[in-house]
């Protein structure tokens, strides 16, 4: 258990600078929108900016879209950069606890912090923008804003996995693969149209989520 | 085990990646579409038949050309200004231009504002919209007065019929409990499924919104001077709506698609006519009108069937364009053989995923797998292995989305394996 609490501590230490400014860059443009929102509700009036939202379905909140993705570079590159530098990770692969064990403690802390850095901000913009919108705005709004939330997600899953390839041509294609695999994600579709792509999009965020096991694997191997 | 069910799993990532983008890029670096273009077709009033157009290109000396060439069902050709002179209703401005417009067309006599007058254009789906359950009610009266536009919008729950003040997104009690006392009277059964209403404003005052009631029965709201004004609507042959889409000429108030697929014309006095089309279902399609006729155009993958009907909506003829679905030239031929699936996304029918016909490219296939057979061999994985084989057989299925995802996620070979092969060359 200590080991772990140490583990954990090292993985705060690398990250809290480049998550404090994730936090602040999620709530910098959250409330942006909002105000954005409120000016164009008082100067166009309510039936007229409701009317249109309703009829053009135009995303307020675009400007959103690839702000988890952002977050979840600046996570998973300050997590796992120093790590592959010198190959580093060797040393905590090499404590006396199973690799998975440690791997996914690895994981767990940046998926952990990356929902920290999202959801609260998430939570306020709701709040907020339910005084102005009704609920049947609100939630397709949400269902729009989610698969970015889940492109994030899956992002940092990915970037572990990259960080943890030991050869760099490998690296490559993963990046490749990855990208095409995040642009489902922040696919251009209306307010509220991307409910039946959801489940789909949860399925590859938990089958990314395993991905680093394979490559620290092979990291750990030495496998080329 | 585990690593190598996950290696599996990443594998089968990469040939969905490889799959979408590979198609696409080798059709930007070499030309798979063949030697023709663009494709139409068009019902001629003075033949009684219909005319395809056809973009065709040709090469001479390295220089690309394109000509529209015009032909019927039977092959036979037609010049541009024969063409021209066989579809009066649809070149009736430049033929007024040119003071060439006839009196009579096929024996009715004509002016161009009335061919003009009776021409439209329309859009309509079996797939209902986007739909949020808040909706926009406006006054019949409204385009007398702008004070009767809505100043709220409403939903109906299974409490009720709601109007939500936008300015301040509370409850109008008194306008919203007048609206569910009428709706109440005609026995609607609260929440709504669904609401229809038309996109064009004067259509949309006119005529309101179709509301199917939890029960599926039919019913038509609007308002009249801030009064409710419902109406309890037959529905077609008893069937339950899938969506509804509203008229734009005089002789059609709606287009109701029903959940069988089948598509009805409803007319202004509220009776409907089944059109002999068929099933509508996951289509979108067009409806042209002119002073003769309906013409109803259903796209589909590498095909489109266009149906004529006259104005008492009675079949006259169909006829299917194709798209040429097997590739004309080298480079398409190479890309079946090539790339044997491609998977994408389109407006019309979602995601899909298209297999070369497999003559084409099992044969690639097949050395592609002796390929990575002889690599499997040569890094010493055993033939015994199941997730040696299941990369073959990746490879013999995929092809070379296979082989790429099985080569960018290498398999380890077990510790008996390597000692195994330690042993060999000892």
């Amino acid at each position: 258990m200590t080991i772990l609490k140490h583990l954990i501590y090292k993985e705060w230490v690398k990250t809290r600078w480049f998550a404090s400014i994730a936090l602040l860059l999620n709530l910098g443009v959250l409330v942006y929108i909002f105000m954005s929102l409120r000016s164009s509700f008082l100067s166009a009036g309510g039936v007229t900016y409701l009317s249109a939202l309703l009829t053009y379905k135009t995303q307020f909140f675009s400007i959103y879209r690839y702000i988890p993705l952002g977050i979840a570079l600046l996570v998973g590159i300050s997590q796992f950069a120093p790590e592959i530098t010198d190959k580093r990770i060797k040393l905590a692969l090499h404590l006396p606890l199973h690799n998975l064990r440690i791997i996914y403690t690895m994981v767990v802390y940046g998926f952990v912090l990356l929902a920290l850095c999202m959801i609260p901000g998430i939570l306020i913009f709701t709040g907020l923008i339910s005084i102005y919108l009704p609920a049947e705005i609100t939630l397709p709004v949400l269902q729009t804003m989610l698969p970015w939330l889940l492109g994030g997600f899956c992002a940092y899953f990915l970037i572990a996995m990259i960080a943890m390839e030991p050869v760099w041509k490998f690296r490559f294609l993963y990046l490749l693969v990855s990208y095409k695999v995040l642009s489902l994600f922040f696919m251009h579709l209306p307010i509220g149209n991307a409910v039946s792509l959801l489940p789909v999009l949860c399925l590859v965020t938990c089958l990314s989520s395993i991905a680093p096991v394979y490559t620290s694997y092979r990291f750990n191997k030495g496998q080329l | 085990m585990l690593i190598k069910i996950i290696r599996i799993i990443a594998v089968l990532f990469a040939v969905t990646a490889a799959a979408s983008v590979l198609p696409r890029l080798y059709d930007t670096t070499f030309s798979s579409r063949g030697g023709r273009g663009h494709k139409d077709i068009r019902y001629s009033e003075i033949l009684k038949d219909f005319i395809i157009s056809e973009y065709v290109y040709s090469s001479e000396k390295s220089h690309t050309a394109g000509q529209t060439i015009y032909y019927d069902r039977h092959g036979k050709s037609y010049s541009r200004d024969s063409v021209d002179q066989l579809f009066l209703l649809d070149n009736v401005s430049q033929l007024a231009y040119e003071g060439r417009f006839p009196d009579t067309i096929c024996g009715m006599a004509v002016t161009p504002e009335l061919v003009s007058s009776e021409a439209f254009s329309q859009y309509y789906s079996a797939q209902p919209g986007l739909y949020y359950g808040l909706c926009e009610l406006r006054d019949r009266k409204s385009y007398t007065s702008r004070s009767l536009e809505p100043r709220d919008l409403f939903r109906i729950t299974p409490e009720g019929i709601q109007f939500i003040v936008c300015e301040t997104n509370q409850i109008d009690e008194e306008k919203s409990r007048r609206f569910t006392t009428e709706l109440t009277r005609l026995d609607f059964r609260f929440p709504a499924l669904r609401m229809w209403t038309s996109p064009d404003k004067s259509v949309s005052e006119a005529i309101g919104y179709y509301v199917t009631d939890s029960k599926n029965y039919l019913y038509c709201l609007s308002m009249e001077l801030s009064t409710p004004v419902v109406q309890k609507l037959e529905k077609p042959d008893n069937k339950n709506i899938r969506n509804v889409n509203f008229g734009k000429s005089s002789d059609i108030r709606a287009l109701l698609i029903t959940e069988d697929g089948d598509t009805y014309i409803q007319h202004p006095d509220l009776s409907y006519t089944r059109l002999a089309l068929p099933s509508s279902l996951g289509k979108s399609g067009t409806l042209n009108g002119n002073l003769f006729y309906r013409i109803f155009t259903l796209p589909d993958r590498n095909r489109q069937t266009t149906f004529v009907f006259d104005r008492d909506f009675r079949l006259l003829d169909s006829c299917s364009l194709y798209y040429s679905p097997r590739p004309q030239s080298t480079a398409g031929v190479f890309k079946e053989l090539l790339l044997p699936l491609r998977i994408g996304q389109t407006a019309w029918n979602g995601f899909y995923a298209d297999w070369s016909p497999i003559k084409r490219f099992i044969w690639f296939n097949l050395i592609l797998t002796a390929i990575a057979l002889y690599y499997k061999r040569k890094n010493g994985n055993r033939l015994s292995d199941a997730f040696t084989v299941t990369d073959l057989l990746l490879v013999v299925v995929f092809g070379i989305y296979g082989f790429i995802g099985i080569f960018a996620f290498p398999l380890k070979r077990s510790q008996k394996e390597i000692v195994k092969s330690k042993s060999a060359d000892l």
